[in-house]
């Protein structure tokens, strides 16, 4: 169980941020949520630069969920970024979008995503996306081991 | 034998000759033959009285009577005679006078020789003879002889002047004879020894052979005429008469010359006179005037005949009437002067080459596309390849040995001046060749196209600016819309993330604080989540469409019966209360991109599923016909229909023809698949009636 383990929600969208906040806790997820706003910053966190030095980086999270549409560096980038790094490669990550766009879905398949999740505007079926995520990632999927 | 022959034709051509002539001649004649009458019978008078004196000095001396017969015989002669000359010179007055002095003489020396005779008979011999010596007759018989001279002087006077005519027309005849025996022997052949054997036959093969000359003569179309060796003109044929209109006593002697023009007479008279003079053939044209006034043109002929000396003894002439041959020359020469005038206008020039002689024979306006004067290719010793502009000599070659082959040539080149400038020509010709199938000769017509040729390459150029033109506006079309739909990409995921944030927090609200609105607070919360997600799925739609116009176009294989069957699977889960019928036509196998036929596909059949909510039992058909050579999809249901009054703007984005209330929609479905079957070159439509049902056609661009 990761329920002590954190989210990191990357989102520029402050009323999305607390909408999946709240959809989360709707769905008890109890895990700590972090809300980075922009792609530089959610790099900064995971490798524990910038903002972020001296956090340990082996206290990966449990689920990173990706938006797309991002400041700084956009959200496939990142993902990019996130593949390329041995420390931080093995974290589940899922793009949670509101693109529907074959190419953003492909491209994201492509540079190793771990579910494309597209946000609905009806709030409970966003709620119902969040708890299955939620419950799939954190409590189903078999964690990867720590890197070494 | 040969001579009798010649006489006889002799007597056959006499009858031809002009009746003046042997009238002229006879008349001489008779002068003559009157003049040796006279001599002779002056001569026969002296004769008698020399007769009767010779006969009385006979009788004196020997006393025979026999002198004294012969005596009487002479004065009976001597009266005969006397007589005889009185009468041949009637016409004469001078010799009547003479004659009349004569008599009165004779008589005088007659007498006395009677008296003599006389004396010898009554006195005897010796009285006789002394008689005789003093007798003075001696004087009176130089009388008579002085008398009779000048009776012959005045007769041979008369002689000379006769035989002088009668020779100059005995010449005349001789020589017109001899020219119809030259012409007969000519034209009938030569007289061989055999013929002449034979009389009657010879006589008539000659009457045939001159029969035919004459037929000849005449019937030819040239005017002909024989003169003797001195250019007299006598004899003309039957055309010469007709033509001029002349009678033959006219054109006696020089009476030809009236018939020609005064203005080339003289040069004719000098030509003529210079040809006789040399003997040599005589060429010339001049008018010769016809019956009616009118000058025409004639080429003159004229030939010597030689003798066996090869002295020019005759000559035969012909004149031949080139009216018709100047009027074709005359037509010949304006046609070419209209061809060169034409070929100038047009600026085209025309050149024939002789593969055979290498001879190329090109017009002037040839040689000025080659910037060249009359004649330049030759002077220059240029052949055409070297004014050929270097670039176009590979082509223009290859075209002139295709054109060996396929006996025709059309190409353009260029060709630089001597002045240096390029100039455009634009040349066809055909290829002409033998019966062993050679190339023979190549003819052909070359016209300049600079001011064309640079027309069109202004043409090119303004094009090729214009083409650039297009491709700088296409890039930057191109980017602007690719701009554009990433800006509808972004304003459509921009926009729903405030539309999840209305929902979310709306559903928050009711949620949290629910229990203090009253009904009507939270009715409107849920109206207000309503239309938010109506919202949502105008955006998903107008996505949806942006999507359809963008991306590669694929055209592979696509079974739209499997496409439609897992549309309508999809759509029967989402309403598997409704009592639906769908007939899906086996394997429709079409060309196209199955992602945006899905798109279409799945409007329609979304539109059908929608548009038969209210019917106890849809029944929604899916097929292919074949109309008008192209297959056409269809899509029926048995729906509500619509009035085809409205249908204007079907298939424009945001059309409806149903209220909202009744069927929701965002009005861009069939907009959608409007673009879906345009981008694959097909077309779509409509039939449908209200309240009975619709169908959409679509087609796909390809022939099936």
């Amino acid at each position: 169980m990761s329920s002590n383990k954190t989210i990191l929600l990357v989102e520029d969208n402050p009323s999305d941020a607390d909408l999946t906040r709240r959809a989360l806790s709707r769905g008890h997820i109890s895990n700590e949520l972090m809300v980075v706003e922009d792609g530089q910053e959610a790099m900064d966190y995971l490798c524990a630069e910038g903002v972020y030095a001296g956090r340990n980086i082996s206290e990966t999270p449990a689920l990173i969920l990706l938006d797309l549409k991002l400041p700084r560096i956009p959200g496939l980038e990142v993902l990019r970024l996130i593949r390329a790094d041995p420390r931080i490669r093995r974290i589940p990550v899922v793009i949670l979008t509101s693109s529907k766009e074959e190419e953003d879905i492909g491209a994201g398949y492509d540079l190793g995503v771990n579910s494309y999740v597209r946000k609905p505007v009806d709030f409970k079926e966003f709620q119902i996306a969040i708890e299955n995520l939620g419950l799939y990632w954190l409590l189903l999927n078999e964690p990867h081991p720590p890197v070494r | 034998m040969v001579l009798l022959v010649s006489a006889l034709l002799l007597i056959m051509i006499l009858q031809l000759l002009p009746e003046r002539d042997f009238q002229r001649a006879r008349a001489a004649e008779h002068l003559v033959e009157h003049s040796l009458r006279v001599l002779r019978a002056s001569a026969l008078l002296f004769a008698t009285i020399e007769d009767a004196e010779t006969a009385e000095r006979g009788y004196l001396l020997t006393g025979d009577d026999s002198h004294l017969d012969q005596y009487q015989a002479a004065l009976s002669n001597q009266r005969q005679s006397s007589q005889n000359l009185r009468r041949l010179t009637a016409d004469n007055s001078r010799q009547q006078a003479r004659i009349a002095k004569l008599d009165g003489l004779v008589e005088t020396r007659l007498s006395g020789l009677s008296r003599l005779i006389a004396l010898y008979r009554t006195e005897g011999q010796k009285a006789a003879l002394a008689a005789i010596a003093t007798d003075d007759g001696g004087p009176a018989m130089d009388e008579i002889r002085d008398l009779l001279s000048a009776m012959e002087l005045e007769e041979y006077g008369l002689l000379q002047l006769g035989t002088k005519a009668a020779e100059a027309h005995a010449n005349h005849m001789r020589w017109i004879l001899s020219a119809f025996v030259i012409v007969l022997l000519i034209v009938g052949g030569a007289v061989s020894e055999r013929d002449i054997r034979n009389h009657t036959r010879d006589v008539e093969a000659l009457r045939t052979s001159e029969e035919r000359f004459r037929t000849l003569a005449n019937a030819i179309p040239q005017l002909c005429w024989m003169t003797n060796a001195d250019g007299w003109i006598f004899w003309y044929n039957q055309r010469w008469y007709e033509f001029t209109g002349a009678t033959p006593q006219e054109m006696e002697g020089s009476g030809w010359t009236s018939v020609h023009d005064p203005k080339t007479l003289p040069a004719v008279l000098e030509g003529w006179k210079n040809s006789i003079a040399a003997g040599e053939p005589f060429e010339m044209d001049f008018p010769l005037r016809a019956a009616d006034g009118a000058f025409h043109p004639f080429l003159t002929r004229v030939m010597p005949v030689r003798d066996a000396s090869g002295k020019a003894v005759r000559w035969f002439g012909t004149n031949t009437d080139i009216t018709a041959q100047r009027m074709t020359e005359d037509a010949l020469r304006e046609n070419q002067e209209r061809l060169q005038l034409a070929q100038q206008v047009a600026r085209i020039g025309t050149f024939e080459w002789n593969l055979k002689t290498g001879m190329n024979r090109r017009t002037p306006e040839l040689e000025a596309m080659y910037g060249l004067p009359s004649g330049g290719f030759a002077a220059s010793r240029n052949i055409w390849m070297d004014l050929v502009c270097p670039q176009d000599r590979e082509l223009a070659g290859r075209h002139l040995r295709e054109a060996m082959e396929t006996g025709r040539f059309e190409a353009e080149w260029r060709v630089i001046w001597p002045d240096s400038t390029t100039h455009w020509l634009c040349g066809r010709a055909l290829v002409s060749k033998d019966d062993a199938h050679q190339p023979l000769r190549v003819s052909g017509a070359i016209a300049d196209v600079t001011e064309r040729k640079n027309a069109e390459l202004d043409v090119l150029r303004v094009n090729a600016e214009l083409e650039q033109r297009v491709r700088q506006r296409t890039i930057q079309l191109e980017a602007a819309n690719r701009e554009l739909e990433a800006f509808a990409y972004s304003v459509s995921h921009d926009l729903r993330a405030p539309l999840r944030g209305i929902d979310g927090w709306s559903l928050a609200l009711l949620e949290d604080y629910g229990a203090q609105l009253d009904d009507c607070g939270r009715q409107y919360l849920n109206r207000v989540r309503s239309e938010t997600q109506r919202m949502g799925n105008l955006i998903d739609d107008m996505l949806q469409l942006s999507r359809v116009n963008r991306g590669e176009m694929k055209a592979e294989p696509v079974d739209l019966a499997s496409l439609a069957n897992g549309i309508t699977a999809k759509l029967r889960d989402v309403q598997p209360e409704r009592s639906m019928e769908f007939v899906i036509e086996p394997h429709l196998v079409a060309s196209g991109d199955g992602r945006l036929l899905e798109i279409a596909l799945t409007n329609l059949l979304s539109n059908a599923v929608k548009f038969t909510g209210t019917r106890n039992k849809a029944v929604i058909e899916f097929g292919r016909v074949e109309k008008e050579g192209e297959m056409a999809f269809y899509v029926r249901d048995n729906g509500v229909g619509f009035d085809m009054a409205h249908t204007g703007n079907l298939f424009g984005a945001f059309q409806r023809l149903h209220k909202v209330s009744e069927f929701p929609g965002s009005g861009i479905g069939l907009a959608t698949v409007q673009r879906v079957v345009r981008r694959h070159g097909g077309r779509v439509w409509a039939e449908a009636c209200l309240d009975l049902g619709a169908t959409f056609w679509f087609t796909l661009g390809g022939r099936s």
